[in-house]
């Protein structure tokens, strides 16, 4: 749980930030996005303290992040930055011990929790005796994830940490970092201006605007109801209705009806992927079936642009 | 590291021969000088000599470095940041000061011997060491640095284990300068009664007899030379294996610093 308190942050008199006030859920996949100044990162910098806010209190579990020592408190946070920022002159392997290292872990320990890092993040353990320059960028980025979660931290910053990457490696990334995110339930905090990465990886997503949360919520939840025009026009204006077919599945949509032919597709099956099909298939109706391959029913493009609709309108 | 390159061990050895045995040139100074009585410089030994000067220029170029590095650090702190003009600008002041000129003035405060000599050293040595310190420490990178802090390195953690390796090929370029030009310049020290290699070359233009000044000289040089490779090896060890745009080093300073 992560907790700002009308956390601001003025820079020569210049208000940059707030005052903000924002709940971070444990265990949830936070996004802020927003264009450039915003404020996005200079509110994810306040969590381990590297920005100190001027009014307001930024607390995490209870605490409040200025109760404790810096180096203490950011040694239990993880934090991942766009470049890797991996020491340039350690091998891989020293760069992923670094706080192991500063918590003055036995080394036994720490070679062992450096291997199952390096399994963690897919990478080779032949790279750990690298340097990182050997490295490419998304090999580098994995690392840098490696560093964040080499203490088992609670909390995960990261700060455009796919930003430099090709979008095929950012995409694998992306995949991976859903996957590390749902199978050790950490709390992580992302800053992105990519809205459509801040849809793909948030549990909750955080608009921000000059310094000030224009909308939070659901991912599905900003896309259907944008609360201003900015937030319309940042999820895409009329694209959004599209972007919204990724998060419901056409299981409530599926009508009951004689098989008809072709290729069943899945009841996980997203409404954009069903709408996919039918326009490349050119057909209006589709037969489903469920997870063991049982046939279930039909969807029909009248249900589904309802459903659409539904969920746009709500 | 390469392996041994034979142009140097040749240097080496040339340069520990004269060292060693300057006595067995008298035949070809005898021949080059039939006028001269005493062609080869007798009042030390080359070896004494050799020792001497080293010790000059290790003891004040290392102090220099040690004192340079260390106001280098204080004032890339928060807490020193505002000495960094007026520190630039005092070394600079130093610099500009010919060494005849520190020495005359250190004389009368010190006497003659090696103490002036040792103080105009050191004063020269600082600044190469100081500019190249400040240089690397700058340029740690901006992400560097809040990687460092975002893990939660303190300030001198910090400082020891990422900032200053990442500026050692930088100090170490700057240490190579300051060594260079003090070998060169601890000959003068020769002109207040230092003992050094300065004292074959001083003596030879104050007696007229050429063949000291060339012994003098060509010593110095091949000392200097040989410390410049050094420095080059060391340089290249201590190289971070980084991105590209890491600079290889300093410009070189020149080699050849022979008698002023």
């Amino acid at each position: 749980m992560i907790e700002f308190d009308a956390a601001a942050k003025s820079y020569a008199g210049q208000r940059v930030l707030g005052p903000l006030t924002l709940s971070i859920p444990q265990g949830g996949l936070c996004v802020l996005v927003g264009p450039s100044g915003c404020g996005k990162s200079t509110t994810l910098k306040m969590i381990n303290a590297l920005i100190v806010p001027d009014a307001g209190t930024v607390s995490t579990d209870g605490t409040p992040v200025q109760s404790r020592s810096p180096e203490e408190l950011r040694r239990g946070i993880g934090y991942v930055i766009q470049s890797g920022g991996l020491f340039p002159h350690w091998r891989v392997r020293d760069n992923i011990a670094t706080v192991p290292r500063l918590l003055r872990w036995e080394e036994a320990r720490i070679a062992a929790r450096v291997n199952e890092l390096a399994q963690i993040v897919a990478i080779d353990g032949a790279l750990l005796d690298r340097f990182p320059h050997q490295l490419s960028g998304g090999q580098q980025q994995r690392i840098g994830v490696a560093r964040a979660l080499a203490a088992d931290p609670g909390i995960i910053l990261m700060d455009e940490p796919f930003g430099a990457l090709d979008p095929v490696t950012r995409a694998s990334l992306q995949t991976e970092l859903a996957r590390l995110h749902r199978e050790t339930g950490k709390t992580i905090v992302f800053v992105t201006h990519d809205m459509d990465e801040a849809l793909a990886l948030g549990t909750m997503i955080v608009v921000m605007q000059k310094g000030e949360i224009a909308q939070s919520g659901t991912p599905a939840e900003i896309l259907a109801q944008p609360r201003n025009d900015f937030v319309r026009d940042f999820v895409g204006g009329d694209d959004a209705a599209l972007k919204l077919l990724e998060f419901r599945t056409i299981e409530n949509v599926v009508r009951h009806g004689v098989r008809i032919s072709g290729d069943a597709i899945p009841v996980s099956t997203t409404l954009r992927s069903a709408f996919a099909r039918m326009m490349a298939e050119g057909r209006t109706a589709l037969p489903v079936e469920d997870e063991s391959g049982l046939y279930l029913g039909i969807i029909h493009i009248d249900s589904l642009l309802a459903a659409s609709k539904a969920s746009c309108g709500a | 590291m390469r392996r041994v390159d034979f142009h140097s061990l040749a240097l080496l050895l040339i340069f520990a021969a004269l060292v060693l045995f300057m006595q067995a040139t008298a035949p070809l100074f005898h021949w080059l000088f039939p006028d001269n009585p005493r062609p080869v410089f007798l009042r030390a030994s080359f070896l004494e000599l050799t020792l001497a000067h080293a010790e000059l220029v290790l003891v004040s170029a290392g102090a220099a470095a040690a004192f340079a590095i260390g106001i280098g650090v204080f004032v890339t702190r928060r807490a020193g940041r505002e000495f960094l003009p007026i520190v630039g600008a005092l070394a600079a002041i130093g610099q500009t000061f010919p060494p005849a000129a520190v020495l005359a003035l250190a004389v009368p405060a010190l006497g003659y011997g090696e103490a002036p000599t040792l103080l105009a050293l050191f004063l020269y040595s600082i600044l190469p060491v100081l500019e190249a310190t400040i240089a690397g420490l700058h340029a740690v990178p901006a992400d560097i640095h809040e990687a460092a802090d975002g893990v939660g390195f303190s300030p001198a953690a910090k400082l020891l284990r990422i900032e200053l390796p990442l500026a050692a090929p930088y100090i170490v370029a700057g240490m190579r300068t300051s060594v260079i030009i003090a070998i060169g310049t601890a000959t003068i020290g020769s002109t207040i009664g230092a003992l050094s290699l300065g004292s074959p070359i001083v003596e030879g233009l104050a007696a007229e007899n050429t063949p000291y000044v060339i012994q003098g000289a060509v010593v110095v040089a091949l000392f200097a030379i040989l410390v410049d490779r050094v420095f080059e090896m060391l340089e290249r060890r201590l190289a971070i294996p980084s991105r590209s745009e890491w600079p290889a080093s300093q410009p070189r300073p020149a080699a050849a610093v022979a008698a002023p």
